[in-house]
């Protein structure tokens, strides 16, 4: 079953490799390494619990070398509050920018993830926070009782803490939590209209850059990537709430839920006047076309699909409030041959990933 | 005389419904609700100013005709009803 895997993955037992990991945390480069052949262990994918499974030290490795290169201009500045299971918001501050983990770990979750997430726009984009001009990143856990969701209100994120019986806590997924805060970058970006087609593409902006924060966290390539959003907190080892790779497909004959209704293509598209015109059901379809797109790039997806829909993104002329899926299709085009000139393969790809959804 | 509590949106993008026999309910509130209902159906649209993504919406159905929780006038008996249908919401299978 060892075939065309590295050796390491094979050999080490799933406890060895985390031990391994403890040991390597003080040499970030090792330490990186290690994460990726522990993020490729089949044992820890089909668990989906990977990123649960990161130490504190391990999550501080992580983030240490690209924190500390940040200019006291632009610093990650976060906190995060405790609603103590009522629908209050922010709710009593527990944990702040600079301060050791605290006991609760949705707290330290989503401080953690908040720190992935802005160093994913800075590193890469030299975007300073949610507004590009230093925000505090304000979350809540804890919220309402059992609460089954998460949401940004259009200043702060909000977590619940599941059922317990078919979602755990909202905090579990950094796809989550990167999702949320990317609806606070599109706020103050091209602030798609949440309805309709520009809702969709609102929701699948949040879906792919949550899971590209997932993937640079864990330093994944396009192939490695599970691309699922939220299998940790959907319970049980076979679920997941999407997949852009295939969707439709995140959860089949799910006890509660059934199945997941996402269309991959036009063919599919949905109406649904209950959800904003089906904002989190659309929203397989240009997920899929990003998919599509970075499976034939290749490579880590951040290195240019992901570049190229963020300069889409950040385009106010190309992609307006009520901007529509071939409004999208074409700003990415454009931004493709923008940002590689010298080759075309880029820009055919994004091009040929929006015909084969429908676009 | 099915009154059905809605629940959609939300982060997982999937339906929860309530139904409520009011036949079962006292005469005044019965009639509240038809009366509600009976002035016909409105949208609620997402406003430009409403910056919440991801947060759940809900809506009542009463005799076919569905109207956004948020435009309705309820007295305390249906405020105390709708309270009772949240706590006893189903994800709709899809």
């Amino acid at each position: 079953m060892c075939i065309k895997r590295h050796s390491i993955q094979c050999i080490i037992p799933p406890y060895m490799m985390e031990k391994l990991m403890e040991k390597a945390e003080n040499k970030p480069t090792a330490f990186k390494t290690k994460v990726q052949a522990y993020a490729t262990d089949d044992k820890f994918r089909s668990k989906r619990q990977l990123f649960s499974k990161l130490s504190h030290g391990a999550k501080r490795v992580l983030l240490h070398e690209s924190l500390k290169k940040a200019t006291k201009k632009a610093a990650v500045n976060r906190a995060v509050y405790t609603a103590k299971n009522k629908e209050t918001q922010p709710g009593t501050l527990v944990r702040k920018e600079g301060q050791a983990p605290v006991k609760d770990k949705d707290v330290n979750r989503a401080y953690d993830a908040a720190g992935y997430t802005w160093d994913f726009y800075y590193s890469l984009f030299g975007r300073n926070s949610i507004d590009s001009k230093g925000m505090k990143i304000i979350q809540t856990v804890h919220y309402g009782v059992k609460y089954d969701n998460a949401f940004w209100d259009g200043e702060q994120m909000i977590y619940g803490d599941g059922d317990g019986k078919i979602f755990s806590s909202f905090t579990t997924d950094i796809d989550i939590i990167g999702h949320e805060l990317t609806h606070g970058v599109v706020q103050y970006e091209c602030n798609l209209a949440y309805k309709d087609q520009s809702g969709a593409l609102n929701e699948s902006l949040a879906d792919v850059f949550g899971t590209m924060i997932k993937q640079k966290t864990l330093n994944q390539t396009v192939k490695q990537a599970d691309w699922l959003i939220g299998e940790n907190c959907l319970l049980g080892k076979k679920y997941a709430l999407r997949s852009l790779k295939a969707p439709g497909t995140a959860y089949v004959n799910h006890p509660d839920l059934g199945t997941d209704p996402q269309p991959a293509t036009m063919s599919g598209y949905v109406n649904d006047p209950s959800d904003n015109g089906g904002v989190h059901t659309n929203s397989g379809i240009p997920n899929h076309a990003f998919y599509v797109a970075a499976s034939a790039i290749g490579g880590y997806s951040w290195e240019k699909t992901g570049r190229i829909w963020y300069a889409a993104l950040t385009d106010t002329k190309l992609v307006k409030a009520n901007a529509g899926f071939a409004d999208f299709k074409n700003a990415t085009i454009t931004h493709a041959r923008k940002l590689f000139p010298g080759d075309s393969s880029v820009s055919k790809a994004v091009s040929d990933a929006w015909v084969t959804v429908g676009v | 005389m099915k009154l059905t509590l809605i629940q959609s949106g939300g982060f997982v993008g999937k339906t929860k419904i309530a139904e409520e026999d009011l036949s079962k309910q006292p005469q005044a509130l019965q009639q509240h609700v038809q009366t509600i209902f009976s002035k016909g159906p409105a949208k609620a649209e997402p406003s430009a100013g409403d910056l919440n993504r991801d947060k759940e919406t809900y809506s009542l159905e009463f005799n076919g005709t569905n109207l956004p929780l948020n435009t309705i006038r309820m007295n305390d008996d249906l405020q105390k009803l709708i309270a009772k249908m949240k706590g006893n919401l189903k994800y709709k299978k899809s």
